[in-house]
């Protein structure tokens, strides 16, 4: 398969800061990725990156095999939605859409052709000789996505197209987008920082961290197999606990941990340990139970619950770290929690085969 | 969502007294306005009592008198250029100190203004010294070029705080579509801040107008409207120069109410 795209060990830096820190990744043609990860950890500055608006102090950047370095953005065949949309605020509708087209010196009657061919696609061909700024958010967004497809580029980076707007039109979007994808020819690149939005769009998810990739690979594997406490932490779901190894271990199977007051067994995901070395139990609400049952357990102080559609989710703090532990219980089982008022000791328990033990490279 | 409008009855009535306050400086500012534009009404020549009665015959001699209709009309051209080359230089060095790190911008900028601080005389003094230099003392350009020298910073100060409130996402969107960065100044930046560089051009106008020091060092025969008039003042005052005066002060202040408008005007896109 061609790679659209390849980021080959890139460092950037600014106002003295690094923002980039060895970064190297690749997307191949016609493939989803989404970047996601904090505010600061270098998505926006990547797509930068690709798209040749800023260029990297170390390393390379490979367009379809081609050094990037050679070519001007325009000749790159890539267009971003940007955050915040970025539309020309003093322009109408059309003549933002067809900007790229001008800039490129395309004749009047076919620019006049593709614009209308967009806006019909993306639904605001009525709007088409308004202000952009007596838009509502979901025309605005879809005046961007339009603006940026009518050049035709084969890589389209997406920084945030969801930010700021409501459920229904983020919904909305997120079914032109997927229509998009579904029609092929095109390299996609979603930047964002909720990982809902990447599970929905791409099979693959790079989570950057400081400037690197903490981990790439599928929805699936970043929620199940976390590499580290930061990934697991980052997508929200999953318990994490601040544990420490009892034994030195090479690269065993299973490790021994203790959070200071239970010793607990789970998948080793780090490699080998040290004795003492801080790492990270990481438990899946899902599989914590509050019948006893299970071969490990800890003790964890009764603070609320929330009643979900589909589930109830149990909060515990976990007593030595305060720590919020989440347990999810799905409403066919329904196991009550009887009696259980503020502070309240719990026993919550699970397997040890379904806990993972991670680095912690947490500050 | 705003507050609504109040009638100005409204207003009156709420803080009728308080608007009085500012009576007395309106007052004074616009005392010596109406007395001379009183004078121009006169069909004396001097200002004499009982009323001489009223009169528009120093408007129609104005137009019959060609040394003033002169300096009015150089006046126009001195201003219309000093204010388009300000502007044109002074657009592209604002926006280019806006995009400079901000403490970089800053000192450039403040460097740039030096010439508009320096004593207006002291100024004159030396322009009349380096025009000579360029052999073109005592002509209408040595006049412009003093002007642009004096007047081009205020149009880059105004264009840098313009350019530091614009997105620069949005030069970063037409730089990705391959548009070159005079297109991205012209189309992107300038079309969101016309109304602002239409401002400076009148600002400038209407200071050029005003100018005197630098134009009387400068200008040779070709004498711009304030000029003349202070000459006018070393022989006799005629109320010709009042009905120049009011219509001078009237278009002034019209283009400078108009530049008002237009800089309160601007509309910073937020994304929203």
């Amino acid at each position: 398969m061609e790679r659209a795209i390849e980021l080959k060990n890139i460092v950037f830096g600014f106002d003295r800061r690094r923002i980039l820190d060895g970064l190297s990744l690749f997307v191949e043609a016609n493939e989803v990725l989404s970047l996601i990860g904090p505010s600061g950890c270098g998505k926006s500055t990547t797509l930068r990156l690709i798209s040749g608006l800023i260029a990297p102090e170390q390393g390379e950047v490979l367009l379809f095999g081609r050094r990037a370095e050679s070519l001007a953005p325009k000749e790159r065949s890539i267009a971003t939605v940007w955050q915040g949309k970025a539309l020309f605020p003093h322009l109408s509708v059309r003549k933002n859409i067809e900007f790229g087209l001008r800039v490129r010196q395309i004749a009047p009657e076919e620019c006049r052709r593709r614009v209308d061919e967009v806006a019909e696609r993306f639904r605001i061909q009525t709007a088409l000789d308004r202000d952009v700024l007596s838009l509502s958010g979901g025309e605005q967004q879809r005046v961007a996505l339009a603006r940026a497809l009518v050049v035709k580029p084969r890589i389209l980076l997406l920084d945030e197209p969801f930010t700021g707007l409501d459920r229904g039109l983020a919904m909305d979007l997120k079914n032109d987008l997927l229509e998009l994808v579904a029609e092929g020819g095109r390299t996609f690149v979603l930047v964002s920082h909720d990982f809902a939005d990447a599970l929905s769009l791409s099979r693959r998810v790079a989570i950057l961290q400081n400037g690197r990739i903490e981990q790439l690979g599928s929805p699936r594997d970043l929620w199940l197999e976390p590499s580290s406490a930061f990934v697991a932490e980052f997508l929200g779901r999953a318990n994490v606990v601040p544990c420490r190894a009892i034994t030195a271990s090479s690269n065993g199977d299973f490790l021994e941990v203790t959070d200071g007051n239970q010793v607990w067994i789970g998948r080793n995901r780090t490699g080998a340990v040290e004795a003492g070395q801080p790492l990270a139990y990481v438990l899946q609400p899902s599989e914590i139970r509050l019948d006893g049952s299970g071969d490990s357990h800890l003790t964890g102080a009764y603070l609320s619950s929330d009643q979900m559609e589909t589930h109830m989710t149990y909060h515990f703090k976990h007593m030595p770290s305060g720590r919020d532990m989440r347990v999810m219980v799905p409403q066919s089982i329904n196991i009550p929690v009887p009696g259980l008022g503020y502070g309240d000791q719990a026993r919550l328990s699970w397997n040890s085969s379904s806990a993972l033990i991670v680095p912690d490279r947490r500050p | 969502m705003g507050y609504p409008k109040k009638s100005a009855l409204a207003v009156l009535r709420n803080h009728g007294a308080a608007l009085l306050l500012p009576l007395p400086a309106l007052v004074l500012i616009a005392a010596p306005l109406a007395a001379m534009t009183f004078l121009s009404f006169s069909s004396a020549r001097f200002p004499s009592w009982p009323w001489p009665g009223w009169d528009v015959a120093w408007y129609r001699q104005l137009l019959s008198n060609e040394a003033l209709r002169g300096s009015l009309l150089r006046s126009v051209l001195v201003g219309v250029s000093a204010a388009a080359a300000s502007l044109s230089l002074g657009f592209p060095a604002g926006y280019w100190l806006a995009r400079l790190p901000e403490k970089a911008g800053v000192r450039l900028l403040l460097l740039l203004t030096v010439p508009a601080v320096v004593p207006f005389i002291l100024f004159g003094l030396s322009f009349l010294e380096f025009s000579r230099m360029l052999r073109i003392d005592r002509t209408l350009l040595a006049v412009s070029l003093g002007h642009i020298v004096v007047f081009c910073p205020i149009v880059t100060a105004l264009c840098y705080h313009r350019c530091r409130q614009l997105d620069t996402l949005l030069e970063d969107a037409a730089r990705e579509f391959g548009a070159s960065e005079w297109r991205i100044l012209g189309e992107i930046v300038g079309g969101q801040i016309w109304k602002s560089l239409l401002a400076a051009f009148l600002v400038v106008f209407v200071m050029s107008w005003d100018e005197f020091i630098i134009a009387w060092f400068v200008s040779g025969f070709e004498k711009t409207y304030p000029v003349f008039v202070r000459n006018a003042l070393e022989s006799t005052m005629s109320p010709e120069i009042h009905a120049a005066g009011v219509v001078v002060a009237l278009c002034c202040c019209g283009l400078a109410l108009l530049s008002i408008r237009l800089l309160t005007s601007f509309r910073k896109w937020n994304g929203q």
